[in-house]
């Protein structure tokens, strides 16, 4: 384990259902992963597949309707079955949560400096010129021009990037251990994107804290996770360090959604691979591999059981029939069906 | 600023209105659109510039890529194509005629030759038609055939585009987001248009089906000799699917070209920085730091002289009092730079 001491975020089987009028989604199961300090872990899968769920969960946000069974440790602390009321302090001073959109994070009417400082005033008691001097440290570590002019402006009078800038500095005032970043570059512009992405790896290195990066974008976490976690259908597909995931997957999903991946070298015009079909109904609990009716190598024994962790080292996948190692990917000869 | 064609018919240069004896499908002609400025309160502020003097052409059968950061005009450019906006001037030509001098039966025959693809499918669909409803929509509107003639079309347009007939009597809402988009693209297929213009079909889409939606769109051109006007943020899918790519940087084709010479051999520094900035699925690669820094300037100020000098790491005291023409790179290949990245050949005469 490259984390030392304990892991900053330690995720046991857990499982989180979403109780509907007539139904029950089974949107996380049998999940655990461990984040260690200073380590960027990246979620990544198709939508529908419980990355954002998994985030939520783990920020203590998840609406009411929700129930939770494993254990959430942040440190040596469990959090999964908390109060509110202790929930709310976790979230405040221990985890950072920077959504996709800026713009529904923050308060219209509020200025940038009252929102920035919020949680030190809440959670730390700081006076308000305290909270005032914290906003605008925090607005310049995150690339704000001019932070002392910025903590009067509202919202609105910033552009996306800036928005951004200014819910991470939100997020980390408290300095938390712990960063969910839930898709935070989706919503803006490749250059701005680019500009983020960098931001989060000095911010990183300066503050120290564990992140969460949940992404539908393989490029974004090829560059910026330490290791990936690859999730299907509410469940671990594979995990292992970034270089392994990409140059070796295991779990055909992974395979399948990396040769999906277009990219710059991609002929044009060339037939792209695709994976069939779509992510399964998470209302219906199936017995095998949730993969199985869109997989090239799927079996019998697939559908009938779900494939145990096997694994390397810190590389993880649940697959019986994994991928060949050299190549990455499925050869034709050894696809059963 | 001058037009340019297409991969089909790179070398013919020079502008549209002195073009070869077969017009292209779709002409720009240094098109503008200005909106009024403000809001409902401030009745004086200046207009914004959204698309400034863009000339552009599309050949039959052939994709034109336009590809830029949200706020440089290329979805109001793809809307004054749709006549969903009216230029403030210059001119839209579908096969050497003007939209804005149509008569009205002209105008409808136009209308059902370009028809438009959106990035959200969901918004685009209304939620109370079956599938067969909303594919059939256009064809009502156009008229000419039989129920009967509708029905069977809308059966082949749905095989066509990869959904299945016992969906048909479906709403949207059952759909999923790549489904969805087979249905834009049926429904946009349906009155045989000559053009489609796609603001960003994909972006929205999961990456596997993302991969289908490009296939589909890929084989419906070979099949039905479409042409694409292809609006999109991102490069990949540019790259991908354009013969000839125009980039905008507020308002402005700053570069033009095949997809070879704009990502093999850019000029413009602001492609340099948008192909330096795509994350590529390459581990541990993080791109060169970006070049680019700041924001996007107002569209209803822009800066003077070269409007990507306040983010350009090569502006000089020049790039600010002069606005650069476009010039020649050969090939087709065009940028408006004082400072190009690689040499030009010419001052293309405008």
């Amino acid at each position: 384990m490259s984390a030392p001491g304990t892991p900053v975020l330690q995720v046991t089987d857990l499982d989180v259902d979403i109780k509907l009028r007539s139904s029950v989604v089974h949107a996380v199961q049998g999940v655990s992963l461990e984040v260690g300090e200073g380590e960027t872990v990246g979620i990544v899968g198709e939508s529908g597949c419980g990355k954002s769920t998994l985030g939520l969960a783990l920020a203590g946000l998840l609406p009411s309707n929700t129930a939770v069974r494993g254990s959430i440790r942040l440190g040596d602390r469990e959090v999964a079955g908390l109060r509110e009321r202790d929930l709310r302090r976790v979230r405040g001073t221990e985890v950072g949560i920077v959504f996709q959109d800026p713009m529904t994070s923050l308060n219209p009417t509020q200025r940038i400096g009252v929102q920035v400082g919020e949680a030190l005033r809440v959670q730390r008691g700081a006076s308000k010129a305290e909270a005032q001097a914290a906003a605008a440290d925090m607005l310049n570590l995150v690339g704000l021009p001019r932070p002392n002019e910025q903590l009067d402006r509202f919202p609105h009078e910033l552009s996306g990037g800036m928005r951004q800038r200014v819910v991470i500095a939100a997020a980390l005032i408290c300095r938390p251990r712990l960063l969910i970043a839930d898709e935070p570059t989706t919503a803006l512009d490749v250059t701005t994107q680019a500009q983020i992405l960098e931001l989060f790896g000095h911010l990183r290195e300066t503050l120290g804290m564990a992140t969460l990066l949940i992404t539908h974008d393989m490029g974004v976490v090829a560059g910026h996770a330490d290791r990936v976690f690859v999730m299907y259908a509410g469940r671990e597909a594979e995990i292992g360090r970034t270089a392994e995931i990409f140059d070796t997957p295991r779990h055909r999903y992974t395979a399948a959604l990396l040769d999906s991946v277009l990219r710059l070298e991609t002929p044009r015009r060339s037939e792209l691979a695709t994976i069939p079909g779509r992510p399964p109904d998470l209302t219906v609990s199936t017995a095998g591999c949730p993969f199985v009716p869109r997989c090239p190598a799927a079996s019998d024994q697939c559908s009938a059981e779900l494939p145990p962790v096997s694994g390397e080292g810190r590389h993880h996948w649940r697959c019986y029939h994994p991928a060949d190692q050299a190549e990455g990917t499925l050869s034709a000869a050894e696809a059963p069906r | 600023m001058t037009a340019h064609p297409t991969a089909s018919d790179p070398a013919a240069a020079g502008p549209p209105s002195a073009g070869p004896a077969a017009a292209p499908l779709l002409s720009l002609v240094n098109v503008t659109k200005h909106y009024r400025g403000g809001g409902v309160l401030s009745r004086s502020a200046a207009p914004v510039q959204a698309v400034s003097g863009v000339s552009l052409e599309i050949a039959a059968g052939t994709t034109l890529g336009i590809v830029g950061e949200s706020g440089c005009g290329k979805s109001t450019l793809g809307r004054m194509v749709v006549g969903l906006e009216k230029p403030t001037d210059g001119e839209v030509r579908l096969r050497g005629a003007a939209l804005a001098t149509m008569t009205r039966a002209e105008r409808r025959v136009a209308r059902y030759d370009v028809q438009m693809m959106f990035q959200d499918p969901y918004a685009a669909l209304n939620p109370r038609m079956t599938l067969a409803r909303i594919i059939e929509e256009p064809l009502r509107a156009k008229g000419g055939m039989s129920r009967q003639q509708r029905r069977t079309l809308v059966r082949q347009l749905a095989g066509e585009t990869g959904l299945a007939v016992s969906q048909l009597d479906r709403y949207p809402r059952e759909l999923s987001g790549g489904q969805r988009q087979r249905v834009g693209l049926a429904r946009a297929l349906a009155t045989s248009p000559a053009l489609i213009v796609a603001d960003e079909p994909v972006s929205a889409l999961d990456v596997s089906v993302r991969s289908q939606i490009l296939n589909l769109m890929t084989a419906l051109q070979a099949e039905h000799q479409l042409s694409y006007l292809m609006v999109s943020h991102d490069l990949t899918v540019i790259h991908y699917l354009a013969d000839y790519i125009a980039v905008m940087y507020l308002g402005t084709i700053v570069e033009s070209g095949p997809p070879g010479q704009i990502f093999g051999a850019p000029a413009h520094h602001y492609t340099r920085a948008l192909i330096d900035a795509v994350p590529e699925p390459v581990p541990g690669r993080t791109g060169p730091a970006s070049a680019i820094r700041g924001e996007l300037p107002s569209a209803s100020a822009p800066p003077s002289g070269c409007r990507f000098r306040t983010r350009c790491p090569a502006a000089t005291a020049l790039c600010a009092q002069q606005e650069p023409a476009l010039r020649d790179f050969g090939a087709g290949h065009r940028a408006a730079c004082h400072f190009p990245l690689t040499e030009p050949q010419a001052e293309v005469a405008s």
